[in-house]
């Protein structure tokens, strides 16, 4: 299959030769990941990449293998066989929080933002404080925590403040509308400075006003040079934010390139436009 | 006020601050880290057998024609010191395999069985630590074997209220810090504490420890206090007791926890001084039954406890944000949070 970029592309016969000497390396290399449940091969053989700086979109119908692949990607499933590449660090055989704190962020297909904590707590959590996070630095070091966590809740506001939830930073993150909490997400995903972040069907249960909301704030992620796998059922919206598309089905990949190229494929018109 | 009822007093007193001191503990675990620990009352029973182990020694032991394992008598606080370190070592042993590899929602059960049998085990071995009748005549701190004043018992008390303040403080350092909040967020939703980072594997672990290492301090200071220890003070039903402390009180509210003390102390005081129906243990029943309603009660009626758990501070630049600031913050933004 042919790519525009060497850094951003299936290569599912040629999976570690596409990338030029002295390029940054891929944001997120996949190379030949397999996952079965019992008798169903969910994902079978993907390879593919997110360069730096990118937001590719996955997108494929229900039962594709999108959110196992997310799930093979994030460390809270294992693959059967293959790689998963963070950077220039080989995290399939990592655990979750191994990986996030490589550099590894995602949202959650189901809302999974903290519901008894507040707004800017939840950001908070999702900060580079976690080093902090112990009984004993919570026993004795309480002051040089203060003063790291003051840093922080600066940040945290101004995330708030461009995630348009400045009004919201004292409530539970439970209490928030579906739309907010799903910002909420994302917020406290970035919160961590990641390397990559890995959206998954971040439009799920939204209303048409909150999926627009949403689309803004990830094409102002992108423009800003994060890193971004956009997992999402919804076509329009990956098509109109993704530098490159991966399309799934049965587990593997049968479409990737630019979203033109994509949706002019023929198996995915069959599914999308047929189907 | 007479010597007797100044007595039964700072023994009422004293029982309040040890279910205090064991309600934080298991506070943390439960309310806190979201564990739901029914062998809790398993890690007082080691306290108590440590400090019966480390006091009597060789001489206690023929004294009162008891059998164990083995018995140093050591000089006082070092039994009570060792009560900690075991209960909390143990917590390290049990919460390995039961965190680690039990499914949370089966965590209680697992727990509650451990304790079982371990005091199953106890009763049926007279040569371990003495089967069910356990340790009696084990010394006090200071005064031995002898008769303790009224003088004593609150000096006592009032030892036992300085270590109370100690545990709120460590209990409240430990809530109020980024620890606290990211056991809290654990509580919440474990899999997104994961993909943040988090291993919550070890930060349960230590909330379980924590808790563990508390519960044993209770029962070391329960057998310094009683001079006796036996499987009748670590039963299971005990257990139900911190639980109630902790769900009339408030789940996650230290301040509930003192409050929901003084109710199960107030309950079981209540029914000592009730007339005699029937024999004496149909009393207990009642007790436990009475403690069981209430508690039912309170999951169906009002399951946050009289003192739900409190927004928590965010500190910044030197500044609190207080809860009222932030009730302030909620009351302002109205209807408008749940726009959409």
């Amino acid at each position: 299959m042919q790519t525009d970029s060497p850094f951003v592309g299936v290569s599912e016969t040629e999976p570690k030769s596409d990338t030029i000497p002295g390029a940054p390396p891929a944001a997120l290399r996949i190379e030949n990941v397999a996952k079965a449940f019992g008798g169903n091969q969910a994902v079978d053989g993907v390879s593919f990449q997110v360069a730096a700086g990118t937001l590719v979109g996955l997108i494929g119908p229900n039962g594709a293998g999108k959110s196992t692949l997310g799930g093979l990607i994030c460390g809270s499933l294992r693959c059967d066989s293959g790689e998963v590449w963070l950077s220039d660090v080989r995290i399939d055989p990592l655990s979750t929080w191994r990986r996030a704190r490589l550099g590894l962020a995602r949202t959650f297909q189901l809302s999974s933002e903290f519901q008894r904590l507040t707004v800017l707590e939840n950001l908070l959590v999702g900060s580079s404080l976690r080093q902090d996070a112990t009984l004993w630095k919570a026993v004795t070091a309480r002051r040089s925590w203060q003063e790291r966590e003051s840093r922080l809740i600066e940040r945290a506001r101004q995330l708030l403040g461009e995630f348009e939830l400045a009004g919201h930073e004292s409530a539970y993150a439970g209490e928030l509308s579906g739309g907010q909490r799903r910002l909420v997400e994302i917020a406290r995903a970035l919160m961590s400075e990641p390397t990559l972040l890995v959206l998954d069907e971040p439009m799920a249960g939204l209303s048409p006003h909150m999926v627009k909301q949403v689309t803004i704030h990830l094409e102002r992620l992108r423009s800003l040079g994060f890193s971004l796998l956009l997992i999402e059922h919804n076509v329009a919206v990956v098509s109109s934010l993704s530098d490159r598309m991966v399309a799934m089905s049965q587990g593997k990949v049968i479409a990737e390139g630019a979203s033109e190229e994509v949706l002019g494929n023929d198996e995915v018109q069959a599914i999308y436009v047929a189907g | 006020m007479s010597g007797q009822m100044s007595s039964l007093f700072a023994v009422d007193v004293l029982y309040v601050l040890l279910f205090m001191i064991g309600g934080w503990g298991l506070n943390l675990q439960f309310g806190t880290t979201g564990i739901i620990n029914f062998g809790y009352i398993l890690f007082e029973g080691i306290g108590g057998y440590t400090v019966a182990l480390f006091t009597l020694g060789p001489q206690g032991l023929v004294a009162g024609q008891q059998q164990a394992a083995f018995s140093v008598a050591l000089p006082f606080p070092i039994p009570l010191i060792l009560a900690v370190v075991v209960g909390g070592l143990f917590a390290a042993l049990v919460g390995v395999v039961v965190l680690r590899r039990v499914r949370r929602d089966q965590q209680a059960i697992v727990l509650l069985v451990l304790s079982l049998m371990a005091l199953y085990f106890v009763t049926a071995d007279p040569n371990f630590l003495n089967g069910s009748i356990g340790f009696a005549l084990i010394p006090q701190p200071i005064i031995g074997s002898a008769v303790a004043s009224a003088t004593y018992e609150w000096v006592v008390v009032g030892v036992v209220g300085v270590l109370t303040l100690i545990i709120w403080g460590l209990v409240r350092a430990a809530t109020e810090s980024p620890f606290g909040r990211v056991l809290r967020a654990q509580r919440d939703n474990e899999a997104s504490a994961e993909a943040l980072g988090y291993n919550t594997f070890a930060l349960q672990l230590r909330a379980f420890i924590f808790g563990g290492a508390t519960a044993a301090l209770v029962g070391g200071i329960f057998a310094y206090t009683l001079t006796v220890w036996s499987p009748a003070a670590w039963g299971y039903g005990e257990t139900f007791y911190f639980f109630m402390v902790v769900i009339v009180g408030g789940i996650g509210n230290l301040g509930g926890v003192v409050v929901g003390a003084i109710v199960v102390i107030g309950l079981q005081q209540g029914f000592a001084f009730m007339p005699n129906v029937g024999s004496s243990e149909l009393g207990v029943v009642l007790q436990t039954i009475c403690a069981s309603i209430v508690t039912v009660g309170f999951l169906a009626l009002r399951p946050k406890g009289l003192f739900p758990e409190r927004r928590h501070r965010v500190y910044s630049l030197g500044s609190v944000i207080s809860e009222r600031e932030n009730r302030d913050g909620l009351d302002a933004q109205g209807a408008g949070t749940n726009a959409n």
